[in-house]
């Protein structure tokens, strides 16, 4: 019972087994199969059978529903279940200090290097290391600490430039433009590069070489305009050796070992020694783009010889011996926020505050995190937190919005546009979550509506460069939308649809979207999953499939009320979008599952069962700081998460 | 046309040329030098969405009338001329039971497993990846994985043994670049501009060994696939190639162009032996493409993912049906091109590229609109030397799991697996199709 709570669900795992698993000896054996997660055959025979009666006896009562007086629709729950979707475990009353005693660091650490002296068994060997003059760490730096034991599970996985990430660095190291076409297609999921889909497979390995010798080919490189040193010179080496020592420091974001230097240097020797020496710059350059180095954001901790390699028994999660922690150095920090804010490389001003040090006191962090924030603010172009945003909010491209909704580039690229605006200005002017969803806006009209106040206190929700990116041409939008929303703004999982369905029944003539969307949640096999999806979706209906605000739909009058089932605080009879919003503005499971979005996009990996401890804590902080996204990141950018990578 | 007849005479004389008592293959692949018998090729042709049971006996076939078959219906009468090599089975199902979506189905067709927990993560090895394992790690292109649409997609067919969604190639030119830009069969081993590439590759897997330490094991999986890749490019470089660059004008704005000429660029891979499995995906599984060129008004109008949903009123829906049918005759006359130029190849033992080539051409769910994974239309063309029924022939296996026909492929190939994917549905190969 422990995995499934007082409510009997770890929500998305419980209500999955409830939707395909509708018996007890279905369910039974599902469980004596492949439970617990990761432990399969640990609960066999009546411990599976006492839990699957669990689970279906909680959920057949309806005592999970939250909160109980709202009436769902109920019909033998055994051949037709109406999905109940609950909230998950982190969106019950917020957790009190005390719920999680060993896990929240209060106050919050400062997590500094260990002194030197303190040499670890398991301490990573330190590369020998080759101080740029400019980057000696300061001598005034306060004594360390020691560091919490106490780091809350935050797994983050090894992470590759993304796309955009790496053309901006590109851009920024060498001025080029990249062609990302060469590149195989990358997979944005949920909203963000998932770190577990970018694997450098041979195509991808092919596209960073061949890009990286495109590049050089297109710099047309010669070594001594390029590198500075006078190849007749008999400084030539000396100088060549301080070259790839600052270069390095821009391409690797850290400084280079000596081990590292020489190895760059003997590369350059052997190719000049069958080459020239303009090609041997070229493979060498080419050569460092295409390093791991360069293409990972690699965490070692290992600069200032603060890593500390330990499997940290103190942290109360999981399989102990299976979890290491690395404390980050103040170059991994700068990196990690200039990604995360500007998908871009390290500026001269972080690298300079890394070189001192500075960047394992998260007040300085914070100092630069206001600076990049002001300055991705006045980006002219899309990239960084504006382009998550767009990710968050599924805004597709120009053309897909154009193709969605059949209208030309143009007409696309202003509806895009106006929602970019909104979100810039809702993020930047640290507006709080709630306006997100009932801002004014300008919505856009059909013409059948010409008359009607353009104004609307709906927020994104009401925005067409929204509701055109969930629109597609073979499903009724409100099933796209209610999705999207269920799924992406109410962080729940909806079961795929089944194999073998019966054949969808024939849109009626003279009825509107709802009434056929009522035929085919008469077919049982339909309504279990579109008795909760289809509602979350008729909330649009005040706007056609184009997005655009309507009065009447296939030339009956719109009707857009209805009774939403439970998702958590989100409930009961709503009177279209006006009403929606409002609801949606002041719920708590969406202000959780944006909380939820953004830890995912910082670290780059679905959240699991453990980091329900961590989100509870950035809710609450989040909730102390005010309510605006930007405050969100900065509770994650100062919080112990950011300054040591969780290996498990 | 980019890809003729005249291209690939040249190719073959360049090739013999370059080794009087062997044909050209044999100096394509340094590693088949010795070979006495042309290595099998396993060909994936995913057209998508399925097709409506209720014109299948007039546009593909019936499926109760097995045996040999008969005229060919206009979906199979593009291949007249493979008649021989044809082989239509019927009653063949996906028995795993997963979810029923487009991006859920996709993934079983290949594993023979039920996705990751419900995800649209496949349950790996694919039989196009677990092949080229076995038997196409000695070419360039182990596993050559194109999509004739560009965009990502969820889902997928390909996976690796650790549940990874190789990348594939997607659209003419860079597809073309890939295969082809470093493609120099004049340059000698020793060459300086060799050497460097030998000495960037070098560099590269040694700093990569470097962040191998203080991972997690999933972190782990990926950087072995990087190890592989960067085997894989050290390779290539290694292999000599006398076949020929092809020419053309490489297009990337429709699939009236972007299909035949990825099939044309997948045919010169496999006749150049640069890879031995290649699997074609010719759209996402939630593209929407409409066929405008299609000469029907449904199918030039509405896109082919709509068109199989067939959300309509009762009267529209066999003018629906009927469409799905003309865009699949448009895919099997673009496949006859295809099928033309492995015929046009000659293979290391003198015999013809096809005669050694099995193509299995399939779709993800059987039918579109109820997803259906039932009595899937599988087309396998496969060439006189596969060990495969030869003379044109149609099955109905009625209601045997599709995991069959993966061991079937596997036997072709000289793989001794009795079982593919979900162990319990295998009964083993389809014996019937074998001589």
């Amino acid at each position: 019972m422990v995995c499934h709570g007082a409510n009997a669900v770890t929500l998305n795992t419980a209500f999955k087994l409830f939707v395909k698993y509708k018996t007890l000896p279905e369910m039974t054996k599902f469980i004596n199969d492949n439970m617990p997660l990761g432990n399969a055959k640990a609960c066999i025979n009546e411990c599976a059978e006492n839990t699957a009666y669990y689970i279906l006896s909680v959920y057949n009562s309806g005592a999970i529903i939250n909160p109980p007086t709202i009436p769902t629709v109920t019909p033998n729950p055994i051949v037709t279940p109406t999905p109940i979707i609950t909230p998950r475990p982190s969106s019950a009353p917020v957790a009190s200090p005390t719920a999680t005693p060993n896990i929240i660091p209060t106050p919050m650490p400062t997590i500094l290097p260990q002194p030197i002296s303190t040499p670890i068994s398991s301490v990573t060997p330190k590369p020998s290391i080759t101080p740029l003059p400019s980057i000696t760490p300061s001598p005034t730096l306060t004594p360390a600490p020691t560091p919490p034991n106490t780091i809350p599970y935050s797994y983050s996985p090894l992470r590759r430039l993304t796309h955009d990430e790496y053309a901006n660095t590109i851009k920024s190291l060498l001025g080029i433009s990249v062609d990302l076409n060469s590149f195989p297609t990358e997979r944005i999921t949920n909203g963000y590069v998932q770190s577990s889909e970018q694997v450098t497979d041979t195509p991808y390995l092919e596209a960073f070489l061949n890009t990286a010798n495109t590049i050089t080919t297109q710099l047309d490189l010669k070594v001594e305009t390029f590198t500075g040193c006078t190849s007749t010179s008999i400084n030539f080496k000396t100088c060549l050796n301080t070259f790839f020592k600052n270069f390095g420091l821009k391409v690797y974001r850290r400084p280079l070992s000596t081990t590292e230097i020489t190895e760059l240097q003997s590369l350059y020797d052997l190719i000049a020694s069958r080459s020239r020496g303009d090609t041997a710059i070229k493979y060498t350059i080419m050569t460092m783009l295409t390093s791991s180095n360069f293409i990972y954001i690699v965490e070692d901790g290992t600069y200032f010889l603060n890593s500390t390699i330990k499997p940290i028994n103190s942290l109360n999660i999981g399989q102990p011996s299976n979890i290491k922690i690395i404390k980050l150095d103040s170059y991994e920090v700068a990196t990690r926020l200039s990604y995360l804010i500007l998908d871009n490389t390290p500026d001269t001003a972080l690298l300079s505050a890394a070189a001192k040090d500075e960047l394992l006191n998260p007040e300085n962090v914070l100092q630069h995190f206001d600076r990049l924030m002001q300055l991705n603010s006045t980006n002219q172009t899309r990239s960084g937190i504006l382009k998550q945003l767009e990710n968050w909010m599924g805004v597709e491209s120009v053309e897909i919005i154009a193709k969605n909704i059949s209208v030309s580039i143009n007409e696309a690229k202003i509806a895009r546009d106006q929602t970019s605006t909104f979100l810039k200005d809702w993020f930047f002017q640290n507006k709080e979550l709630s306006s997100l969803f009932n801002g004014s806006v300008n919505v856009s009209l059909s013409q059948d509506s010409t008359g009607v106040d353009p104004s609307q206190n709906v927020g994104i929700l009401g925005l067409q460069g929204f509701l055109a990116s969930h629109t597609h041409a073979n499903v009724p939008a409100p099933i796209t939308r209610g999705v999207f929303t269920i799924e992406n703004l109410l962080c729940q999982n909806l079961p795929s649809p089944p194999a073998n369905i019966g054949e969808p029944p024939a849109r009626p003539i003279n009825g509107t979207t709802r009434d056929w969307l009522a035929l085919h949640r008469s077919d049982p096999s339909c309504a279990g999953c579109h008795n909760l999806i289809d509602p979350y979706g008729i909330v649009y209906e005040e706007f056609d499939d184009k997005g655009q605000m309507r009065k009447f739909d296939n030339g009956n009058a719109v009707d857009a009320s209805i009774e939403l089932p439970s998702i958590g605080d989100i409930y009961g009879a709503v009177q279209g979008i006006n009403n929606f919003a409002n609801l949606f503005a002041s719920s708590n499971v969406a202000q959780e599952c944006a909380a939820e979005f953004w830890y995912q996009n910082t670290l780059g990996r679905e959240k699991n069962s453990k980091d329900e401890d961590y989100l509870n804590f950035i809710n609450q902080q989040w909730k102390k700081s005010g309510g605006s996204a930007k405050n969100l990141l900065r509770e994650i950018v100062k919080s112990p998460m950011f300054y040591v990578r969780i290996i498990d | 046309m980019i890809f003729d007849q005249k291209n690939n005479r040249r190719l073959f004389l360049k090739g013999a040329g370059a080794s009087l008592a062997l044909p050209f293959l044999a100096s394509a692949s340094n590693k088949v030098k010795a070979a006495t018998k042309a290595p099998v090729r396993f060909v994936t042709i995913i057209s998508l969405h399925g097709l409506p049971y209720s014109v299948r006996s007039q546009y593909f076939v019936d499926k109760n009338k097995p045996g040999k078959l008969g005229t060919l219906l206009p979906i199979l009468a593009p291949f007249e001329n493979y008649r021989d090599n044809l082989i239509v089975l019927s009653g063949v199902d996906d028995k795993i039971g997963g979810g029923g979506g487009h991006q859920y189905a996709c993934c079983r067709v290949l594993t023979g497993r039920n996705n990751v927990a419900e995800t649209t993560i496949g349950n790996g090895p694919s039989l196009d990846y677990y092949l080229s394992q076995k038997i196409g790690v000695d070419t360039a292109y182990p596993l050559l994985n194109l999509h004739v649409q560009s965009g990502w997609q969820p889902g997928g067919y390909t996976w690796t043994e650790n549940n990874i969604a190789p990348s594939a190639l997607s659209q003419p030119q860079n597809i073309f670049n890939h295969l082809f830009s470093n493609f120099n069969p004049t340059t000698a081993a020793q060459s300086p501009d060799i050497l460097n590439r030998r000495s960037v590759i070098d560099f590269v897997k040694n700093d990569l060994a470097k962040i191998t330490n203080n991972i997690s094991s999933s972190d782990k999986a990926r950087l072995d696939q990087h190890i592989t890749s960067i085997r894989e490019l050290e390779n290539r470089i290694a292999l000599t190639n006398s076949c020929t660059k092809p020419t053309g004008q490489w297009t990337n704005n429709t699939n009236q162009d972007r299909l035949p000429q990825t099939l044309a660029l997948a045919a010169y891979a496999l006749a150049c032996d640069l890879s031995r499995i290649v699997t074609i995906n010719i759209n996402g599984v939630q593209t929407d493409e409409v066929y405008s060129w299609v000469n029907d008004p449904i199918a030039s109008t509405i896109g082919h993912h709509s068109i199989s949903h067939e959300d309509v009123s009762i009267e529209l829906k066999n003018s629906y049906r009927i469409a799905m049918a003309k865009i699949r005759t448009w895919h099997s006359e673009k496949i006859k091109i295809f099928l033309d130029q492995l015929a046009n190849s000659i293979d290391v033992d003198g015999s013809r590229v096809l005669d050694n080539t099995v193509v299995l051409w399939t779709t993800e769910v059987s039918q579109g609109y109820n997803h259906s994974a039932q009595d899937f239309p599988f087309v396998l063309i496969a060439g006189k030397n596969t060990g495969l029924i030869q003379g044109g022939h149609h099955f109905n296996f009625q209601g045997r799991a599709h995991n069959d026909v993966l061991t079937t492929i596997l036997k072709t190939t000289g793989q001794s697996d009795v079982t593919f994917g979900q162990t319990d549905l295998n009964q083993g190969p389809l014996t019937q199709l074998f001589v």
